[in-house]
């Protein structure tokens, strides 16, 4: 099946001409900037021109940036791959016919309603304080010691934020993609004797597999740039356990007020991730080329 | 949804949407509207409350645009620095004031008092404004912000577990007798922390207790030629003593513990004493907010080998951004805002527990305030006594109490302050982290043209 | 048997797990209707006389109608323009692949891949400089172009799933390209539709970062508003939480809405 190419045009260009326009220029004015010296509350120093410096500074002897960039992949990971493993689990569990199907599909999508910044406000004091937060309350009548997540685990503390904000973004996908899957399918397997798992694994995963694809690769690129969270629960900290790439530029701008520096790393953020891109495109594409097979 | 349907519901977006675009409109006609950069602490939001007697005396609307506030400074800084426009007047801190003052960014208000009737200055009473507070908000000798709350730093402690342990709390305690006191209140078993200080990174945040700390200690942040004195003598054991003192005998938790979480220990009585801002008076003296307000105790901030810097000087200015199109407007409500005639307002509808504290000398002589806060005599003596000029045991390049006056601390102080949580959290030593400070540190001021 | 029990196993332990996950927002919505002190409280309390206080100073005094406004405007526009330009890329992309369209759905991924605070600078300067600044229309323009990569992407694997037969069938019929996109295709892709909607207005409605320094009082949202009840000075959790359920219970109204949607598409008979 084939279409005309005028045809095509008429129907992608308009996207692809409106994200140019309003992409690219503020990508090539950061550029531009990732060249310059700009002290916002300097004023006086003015805007100079100073080559690859900022670039140099940050790759090469800023150790903080390359422990952002470390924190970076763990903690994206984490979410990611912790999210698909629940959202799976989820929509599975939501897919099924049963009695209040509506009102707990609501419920379940509900975390990814909240604002990411109201999100950790909530956990950092209702939930996870030490001293008057729930955790604690429930571990300490357990019997366990009061443990301050955000202290000794601040990486499993975001983590664990994120991954209840973004489960449901799985979830919702997956769920879309199985309702895709046509019924008449997985009835004939049942009449053959293919038990859940066997029926899961050899027919529902695969069919999933363009959905699967498509939500890793979506959170991937939205929980690279994860910002609220670590905004207000740990402020990158403590040390810089919990800087990640994005939460350093924001440091780099917001308390630096250094716009030459904070554009070169934004530019190396945007290296970064499309590497990463790349890189899960390749790695997803071999994982469901086998199963397909 | 079906196509037509779709189609409608388009047109109807659209129409929303290009009937909510902005279509240049005329300056209305006689109403100026001022717009105010504005953080969310409960005094500002009685300002908000009251605005209603500004607004009716003169005509002039006013909106607030209110967010946290580093959020709110980095906006301002933004907005300002590229060429401002989207406000009239910003809510900003003692520390803001004369950097702000040095790059043009704020409007000279001597000029604008000089300007006054003579009836109008003298209910203004400018030299009733606390003259400590004022020489904060100067550069180079002028005027450039009003306050609108002033506060320093002083011991807060929980008489109920005092009295139960058989302590009692000096008027001008020691740092060696708050650990002591600390020392023996605390009772993890229970829930119970001998003190709480600030442990979350942040130059406001933990870097002012902590700043207080090393100056009464005799230490500083930057010896004469800028370069940081943090690694070594009595800097790195005042520096040493505050995280020690957190971890040995402070609350759980400490690396996310600021103003607002001590606030909540102390109030929910897990806290013995806590050291902070004097405007936290008001609010754990408040028994709507406070389960132990009756129990409150008040002391000095605590000492070490010096009293110079040991409690800090802050205030909540108002200033007039040079790129407002409405200055004598603006003015207008800079006075009003910090006049007796509203502290007069917040009194009558809030009493006067609740007023603005630590900006007029009038309040704090006032009855009716010495009643409802006995504690202010504290305050009062804190603030006059605190000067950004004279703060530290040897000579400083910079002013300031609990913060160096440059822009490049904002940055500064929150990274060491970083490194020190994770010293909290016991993931490093401090000494590790401050080895690691100086070295950052160092390179942010040679980056910033201090020194080669 | 074992199956009735398997199936009401299976029921309880999604209701378990559901409730789990919904607890954290029912604690936040009992937050709401205590005063400050009790919201803190240790050990947690679970009964106690509501007030209303918090939402009545959320609706008037912190002026929660004029942000919802907003919200609702720039939330709604973006995504329908989205849309707009979007499913008629998707259909394309999806249904009749070219060898460029990898690298041009590469290409639509890559202009996410920027953090916002990279580039808010030049985004404060451009936005100054064209006028947008402090606009609906601005706001709207500016994520009208994050969520057109969203939608490009979804859609298209939504619409690569469609049975050729079925637009191999409308074209024999003599069919013009738009009369299937929109007659034949989106409907076919309704839980696609539902999903990605509701992925667009949720991504707008909660955008934080971009708006608090492009806009003002002519274009802020409800992250505003709930940002404007966090204080670095005094408690704010029960009000804040009054603040940020009033923000949520549109979107959860979509929610609703769209999880209803996920449902078969209607023509899934029509191919046999």
């Amino acid at each position: 099946m084939t279409m005309a190419r005028s045809m095509r045009m008429l129907l992608i260009a308009p996207a692809i001409v409106y994200l140019a326009a309003l992409t690219q220029a503020p990508f090539i004015l950061t550029l531009f900037y990732s060249f310059q010296k700009w002290i916002l509350t300097s004023p006086e120093l003015g805007v100079s021109f100073i080559g690859f410096e900022n670039f140099s500074y940050t790759l090469f002897q800023d150790t903080t940036f390359r422990a952002a960039v470390i924190n970076l992949v763990i903690i994206t990971a984490g979410i990611v791959i912790l999210s698909l493993f629940f959202g799976l689990c989820l929509a599975l569990l939501l897919h099924r016919p049963f009695p209040g199907q509506g009102l707990a599909r609501s419920l379940a999508i509900a975390p990814f309603f909240v604002m990411p910044t109201v999100n950790a406000v909530v956990w950092k004091n209702l939930l996870l304080n030490p001293v008057f937060g729930f955790v604690s309350y429930f571990t300490t009548h357990m019997g366990l010691p009061r443990v301050d997540i955000l202290a000794q685990f601040p990486k499993l503390g975001i983590i664990t934020m994120a991954v209840w904000q973004w489960t449901p973004f799985m979830m919702l996908i997956l769920l879309a993609g199985l309702q895709s899957v046509p019924d008449d399918i997985r009835e004939a397997a049942e009449v053959d004797g293919a038990n859940a798992w066997e029926e899961f694994r050899n027919i529902t995963f695969p069919l999933l597999g363009p959905f699967i694809q498509l939500s890793v690769l979506l959170a991937t690129i939205y929980v690279l740039q994860l910002f609220g969270e670590i905004f207000v629960a740990t402020q990158g900290g403590p040390g810089s356990a919990t800087t990640t790439l994005p939460y350093y530029v924001y440091e780099t701008i917001s308390q630096g007020n250094d716009v030459g520096t904070s554009s070169a790393q934004g530019v190396c953020a945007v290296i970064l991730a499309s590497i990463i891109a790349a890189f899960l495109l390749r790695l997803l594409a071999r994982t469901f080329q086998v199963s397909k097979a | 949804m079906k196509t037509p349907t779709r189609v409608i519901a388009f047109i109807g977006a659209s129409a929303i949407v290009f009937s909510a675009a902005p279509v240049p409109r005329a300056e209305a006609q006689s109403t100026t509207t001022l717009t105010i950069a504005t953080v969310n602490n409960p005094q500002m939001v009685d300002m908000q409350h009251e605005v209603g007697d500004f607004e009716k005396s003169t005509g002039i609307k006013v909106n607030f645009e209110t967010l946290p506030e580093n959020t709110l400074r980095q906006k301002v800084t933004a907005d300002i620095a590229t060429g401002g426009g989207q406000f009239d007047i910003a809510t900003v801190g003692t520390y803001e004031v004369p950097i702000w003052a040095k790059n043009k960014w704020i409007v000279n208000l001597d000029d604008y008092f000089s300007k006054l009737d003579a009836k109008a200055k003298a209910d203004y009473d400018l030299a009733d404004v606390l003259p400590s507070i004022k020489k904060g908000l100067s550069y180079s000798g002028s005027l450039y912000a009003v306050p609108f709350y002033g506060e320093s730093s002083m011991t807060f402690y929980n008489k109920k577990l005092f009295k139960a342990a058989g302590l009692t709390m000096p008027d001008h305690p020691t740092w060696d007798q708050i650990v002591g006191f600390a020392q023996k209140l605390n009772d993890p078993s229970k829930n119970l922390y001998g003190i709480c200080l600030r442990g979350l990174p942040g130059w406001g945040e933990m870097g002012a207790p902590m700043s207080t700390v090393i100056n009464t200690f005799g230490g500083q942040w930057f010896d004469m030629s800028w370069k940081p004195t943090l690694d070594s003598g009595a800097t790195k054991d005042a520096i040493t003593f505050y995280i020690d003192t957190i971890k040995k005998y402070g609350e759980p938790g400490a690396s996310s513990a600021g103003f607002t979480e001590c606030e909540t220990n102390f109030t929910q009585g897990k806290t013995a004493i806590w050291v902070d801002a004097t405007s936290a008076s008001g609010l754990i003296t408040d028994p709507k907010n406070s389960p132990i307000a009756a129990d409150v105790g008040f002391a000095y901030s605590p000492t070490k080998v010096t009293p110079k810097g040991s409690h800090w000087l802050w205030a909540w200015a108002l200033t007039v951004e040079g790129s407002s199109k409405h200055k004598d407007e603006a003015f207008k409500f800079l006075t009003w805002a910090t006049s007796k005639h509203y502290i007069g307002l917040i009194a009558a509808d809030r009493g006067w527990g609740n007023v603005p504290p630590g900006t007029r000398l009038s309040t704090f002589n006032n009855a009716n305030y010495k009643k409802a806060a006995p504690y202010g005599n504290i305050i009062l003596q804190s603030i006059q006594t605190a000067d950004p000029t004279n703060a530290t045991l040897n000579k400083v390049p910079y002013t300031g109490v609990q913060f160096v006056g440059i822009p490049e601390f904002q940055a500064i102080g929150t990274q060491v302050t970083q490194n020190l949580a994770a010293a909290l959290t016991g993931s490093t030593t401090v000494d590790a982290a401050l080895a690691l400070s100086q070295t950052q540190v160092t390179r942010t001021m040679q980056q910033a043209g201090y020194y080669k | 048997m074992t199956s009735r029990l398997r199936n009401a196993g299976l029921t309880l332990a999604t209701y378990i797990l559901v409730l789990a996950i919904f607890f954290p927002i029912l604690w936040t919505l009992l937050a709401g209707f205590k005063t400050e002190a009790t919201a803190v409280a240790q050990p947690p309390v679970l009964f106690f006389t509501p007030t209303f206080d918090n939402f009545k100073d959320a609706l008037t005094n912190a002026g929660y109608l004029g942000f919802f406004a907003h919200s609702v405007i720039i939330s709604v526009g973006s995504t329908l323009i989205a849309f707009l330009f979007g499913i008629p890329a998707a259909y394309a992309l999806g249904l009749f692949p070219t060898d460029k369209s990898a690298g041009t759905l590469s290409w639509v991924l890559s202009t996410k891949m920027m953090p916002a605070v990279g580039v808010i600078i030049p985004l404060i300067i451009i936005f100054k400089g064209i006028h947008l600044f402090d606009s609906l229309a601005g706001m709207i323009i500016l994520y009208t172009a994050i969520n057109l990569p969203l939608v490009i992407w979804m859609m298209r694997s939504f619409f690569a799933e469609i049975p050729k037969d079925l637009i191999e069938a409308a074209r024999v019929d003599g069919a013009d390209t738009m009369h299937i996109l929109w007659r034949i295709a989106v409907p076919f892709v309704t839980p696609g539709l539902a999903a990605t909607a509701l992925l667009c207005l949720i991504f707008s409605w909660n955008e934080f970062f971009l708006v608090v320094n492009l806009a003002g009082p002519n274009a802020s949202t409800l992250p505003v508003y709930i940002a404007g009840f966090m204080t670095s000075e005094g408690l704010f959790w029960a009000r804040m939480s009054a603040a940020s359920t009033l923000a949520v219970i549109p979107v959860f109204i979509a929610g609703w809405a769209a999880q209803r949607s996920l449902v078969r598409g209607l023509t899934m008979g029509a191919v046999k």
